[in-house]
């Protein structure tokens, strides 16, 4: 049995529209994986930046996984939220992105998009907020419906993950 | 003034696995007199032992051990001086010290444990000399807060195993939740080694007490943490000890240096020797109990392909509402375990508000497997080493439900495993003539390649020769891609082996041809054989 | 008392420096840092919590506290997992007099062995109401983390809003003894340049 060690943080964002921002984060792994220690989902602070265009969050991510193949190797899916100073929230990108591979530390960058309504929904969210969303996430990991969707690029979000590896070589993998 | 011998008064912090009652140290005072203290000293070697010292004194400490100075020796034996429990303690060890006849133990060193009250002359200011500094009217500075914190020994216990899990800001915090904050050493126990420096040899009594004591050994005790800390740390004898400092003496004639030895030892080492074999034992088992067979191990001749592949996104391309369609092309000796993901389209999305960027953040992964052949004769062959190749169409299907093709790109998969970050740019079909533009423009007609393959290696052309002449295209935009590969070669799989896969590798190869020319050999061998048979079998052998 | 080297886990040293912070807003700060562990991790020596000097800000343009607050720990493990983190806490005096807590941050020890500078952003509680703000900046009583090491763990993070100023460098020097004995593969693979295509 293989074990991965995922030790790192989710930084922070930029270059979306609006600063104060919260992220809802989670790791999914394929059905051979095992979780062993460590929290696999979660939502950061709100931040809203004083200087500058970076939103913070400083999130810690510790994960240990036992796993039977690099089959469904973890990928972590983010959830990127404004908070506005009414205090509601409304969805500004999703993003998806694979944990590396190979071990070491690694600098991630995960691209955000949002689904985008029809004209009259568009109309609505530009003077009361709150846009569409989707139903639900595992839309997007079946690639056939993927397609009908239309989306708008957002911002970025920044993670930094260390990635350890234990006994893999002992099964010829080369990494 | 510098010396070259002398130690640097650094602390010592140590984790302790015993308990602090084991601890017993020795301190050695030495008082030197020397006419002339400045500049002798920076030719001398400076050692241990000073065959002209005029007073030595050694004693042996344990911890919170109390020793009492003559001071206090005085101030004690005195019952109307004795209120505290802690006071009428001393008061009965006086007593008893009295009426064994001894006086006091020591003749200059003495302890202040973490019971006592330290006397105020102590508190030394540790950031400024005495003179030069006064703080008494500045009342809100930074330094003199934390000379409040510092002389206050703050016993507050604070348990480090809980965490507050909700509500964890205070919006209003009050002063003890902010001094808590701010300070270390909780639940720390203190004990002071001090010496008496006064002037012996007149019989007067010094009243000015203040100028003579010196603090030669600090020690903390962290009991939650089972930490010590000795300010200055242990020395040996072999070393030129540490020296006080005689600015604030009156009789300069003397050099003062004193030595801290370590003599504690360990009682309770078996329970400790036990602790450490259960630990030892737990990891040999973690460490060697993991190696199951329950994972994954390909075919002897196969290696695995982990293809991990994410189409982040796009720039640079003129038009909006982008979306990206892949296909995979597998060279016949290769077979992927989920066929349907061998080709895909990503999700329509059109710019933000950063310019010209566009992006998918489609994630997939391919697992493909390879079949080898240690056939030595196919070594020569090109189509052993073809390898998979990604082909990537970038599309754009604006509000009119135009269709329009923006790019294609093509890539050949890595060889070598890791993270890849790759941005590939694109170009797109010219249009041969005028109305060709006008009906992209309008109604989003392009002119479309028939072959998805053409801009890779086609697999339909089988020439010597690739020309691509008189196809003109226009240069397009870019897209990012990361791809992280990882391989698996089924006959690398060892559990004991410790050598590397590379060097494996290149011992089959080598058995291989080993075994190749042997066979060789014997087939040339035998060939021989029958053809000097007729020769032979006229001779009659 | 004193310790021989173990040999049942694996050894991470940390040498560094909290170097310096850049704070725009205001004029004296001072850091306190503490490390946090899973409870595999033992520390084996160096000193755990810390609290710096105070520093005033530089006269010249580029308007940074130098701090220069050496670090030395050592830790021992059998599980990657829970691997230290350090917390830090920066404090420092508004113009009332008042000791206001400045920024939070929190960073991973590096898992690779090496030199790395690293850039910490750092942020502190936001009041929840206008009026708060007002009453908290007038008595000098900005909202704090109860504990400070609570941000080494993300949980309980969900609705609290902050506001991110400042920033602090600190270098580590980090070495690794044994972990590849164990099976553990932490080497860092060379970097594959961004090819374009």
């Amino acid at each position: 049995m293989a074990e991965v060690y995922i030790i790192g943080q989710i930084l922070g964002a930029s270059d979306f529209p609006n600063k104060s921002l919260f992220c809802k984060w989670s790791i999914h792994a394929g059905g051979g994986w095992k979780l062993i220690s460590g929290v696999k989902e979660g939502q950061t602070q709100i931040d809203d930046p004083a200087f500058g265009n970076f939103t913070c969050w400083c999130h810690p991510v510790d994960i240990h996984y036992a796993t039977k193949g690099p089959q469904g190797w973890p990928k972590i899916h983010v959830q990127v939220y404004h908070y506005d100073k009414y205090g509601r929230s409304e969805i500004y990108g999703y993003g998806f992105c694979h944990i590396p591979l190979s071990p070491g530390t690694h600098k991630l960058e995960c691209y955000t998009w949002r689904p985008v309504g029809t004209l009259h929904e568009e109309f609505r969210r530009y003077f009361l907020g709150g846009g569409i969303q989707l139903r639900s996430i595992d839309l997007i990991y079946s690639s056939s419906d993927r397609y009908r969707l239309q989306t708008e690029a957002m911002g970025t979000v920044h993670m930094e993950f260390s990635v350890i590896l234990r006994n893999f070589t002992k099964y010829g993998v080369e990494i | 003034m510098f010396y070259k011998n002398e130690l640097d008064f650094m602390p010592g912090v140590y984790k302790c696995y015993g308990d602090v009652q084991f601890l017993r140290f020795k301190i050695r005072l030495e008082i030197i007199k020397s006419s002339m203290i400045s500049f002798s000293n920076v030719e001398e070697q400076e050692t241990g032992l000073d065959p002209q010292y005029n007073e030595r004194e050694e004693f042996e400490f344990l911890w919170n051990q109390k020793v009492f100075s003559p001071r206090e020796f005085k101030y004690y034996s005195d019952v109307r001086n004795c209120s505290t429990p802690v006071e009428n303690e001393y008061y009965n060890e006086i007593n008893k010290l009295i009426s064994g006849g001894t006086k006091s133990l020591t003749n200059r060193l003495f302890t202040y444990t973490s019971k006592d009250i330290i006397p105020i002359h102590l508190h030394k200011n540790i950031f400024y000399k005495e003179e030069s500094c006064k703080h008494s009217s500045q009342e809100n500075t930074l330094s003199s807060l934390f000379q409040q914190r510092l002389c206050v020994l703050n016993e507050k216990f604070q348990d480090w195993s809980l965490l507050p899990v909700r509500n964890i800001i205070d919006y209003y915090p009050s002063d003890e939740l902010k001094m808590q904050n701010r300070s270390l050493f909780f639940n720390c126990e203190t004990m002071y080694i001090v010496a008496d420096l006064s002037d012996k040899s007149h019989n007067s009594e010094n009243t000015n007490i203040n100028n003579n004591e010196h603090i030669l050994v600090t020690i903390k005790w962290n009991k939650k943490t089972h930490t010590l800390t000795v300010v200055p740390d242990f020395t040996s004898l072999n070393t030129a000890g540490y020296r006080i400092d005689v600015d604030m003496l009156s009789d300069t004639r003397y050099v003062y240096r004193y030595w801290l030895l370590n003599i504690s030892h360990i009682e309770e080492e078996s329970r400790i020797q036990k602790m450490e074999k259960l630990k030892n034992e737990f990891v040999t088992y973690r460490t060697n109990a993991n190696f199951t067979l329950d994972f994954e191990i390909p075919f002897k001749n196969t290696i695995n392909v982990f293809v991990f592949v994410e189409i982040q996104k796009a720039t640079n391309f003129l038009c909006d509402n982008l979306f990206v369609q892949y296909f995979i092309n597998l060279p016949s000796d290769w077979t992927a375990e989920k066929p349907d993901l061998l080709s895909g389209i990503t999700q329509l999305c059109r710019c933000g508000n950063i310019e010209n960027v566009v992006t998918f953040s489609y994630v997939f992964e391919l697992k493909l497997t390879k079949t080898l052949s240690h056939n030595i004769q196919n070594e020569n062959d090109i189509s052993e080493y073809n390898w998979p190749q990604f082909f990537f169409e970038i599309c754009s299907l604006d509000s009119w439900k135009r269709f329009r093709v923006e790019g294609y790109s093509w890539l050949s998969l890595p060889a070598s495993s890791g993270r890849h970050k790759l941005i590939l740019n694109t170009w797109r079909p010219a249009s041969i003539s005028q109305k060709d533009e006008l009906k992209r423009f309008f109604i989003g007609c392009d002119p479309v390649l028939t072959d998805f393959t053409y801009p890779g290696v086609s697999v339909n052309d089988n020439s010597n020769l690739l020309s691509r002449y008189g196809f003109e295209t226009i240069s397009s935009g870019s897209i990012y891609l990361e791809l992280n590969i990882m391989r698996q070669i089924g006959s690398n799989v060892t559990a004991s082996r410790k050598c590397s896969h590379l060097a494996d590798r290149k011992v089959t190869t080598l058995m291989n041809s080993v075994n190749y020319i042997l066979e060789a050999f014997k087939k040339a061998r035998q060939r021989m054989l029958l053809a000097r048979e007729p020769i032979l079998l006229h001779t009659g052998i | 008392m004193s310790l021989s080297p173990p040999e049942n886990g694996f050894l991470i040293t940390v040498i560094g420096q909290i170097e310096m912070a850049d704070f725009p807003d205001f004029d004296n700060i001072y850091c306190k840092y503490c490390f946090v562990y899973g409870s595999d991790w033992e520390l084996i020596s160096g000193i755990e919590e810390g609290i710096s000097q105070v520093s005033r800000k530089s006269q010249d343009n580029r308007k940074i506290f130098i701090l220069n607050f050496p670090l030395e720990i050592c830790f021992k493990s059998t599980n990657p997992y829970g691997w230290p983190r350090i917390v830090l806490s920066i404090y420092g005096l508004d113009s009332f007099g008042n000791d206001v807590i400045r920024g939070y941050g929190m960073y991973h020890l590096p898992v690779i062995s090496g030199k790395c500078t690293k850039i910490i952003s750092t942020f502190v509680p936001a009041s929840s109401s206008l009026l708060q703000q007002m009453t908290s900046w007038l008595t000098g009583r900005k909202p704090e983390y109860i504990d400070s090491r609570v941000l080494a763990y993300g949980d309980g993070r969900e609705v609290t809003r902050v506001i991110s100023q400042g920033k602090v460098w600190i270098m580590f020097n980090v070495m690794i003894k044994d972990m590849r004995k164990f099976g553990f593969d932490n080497i860092q693979r060379n970097e594959i340049p961004t090819n374009v295509i």
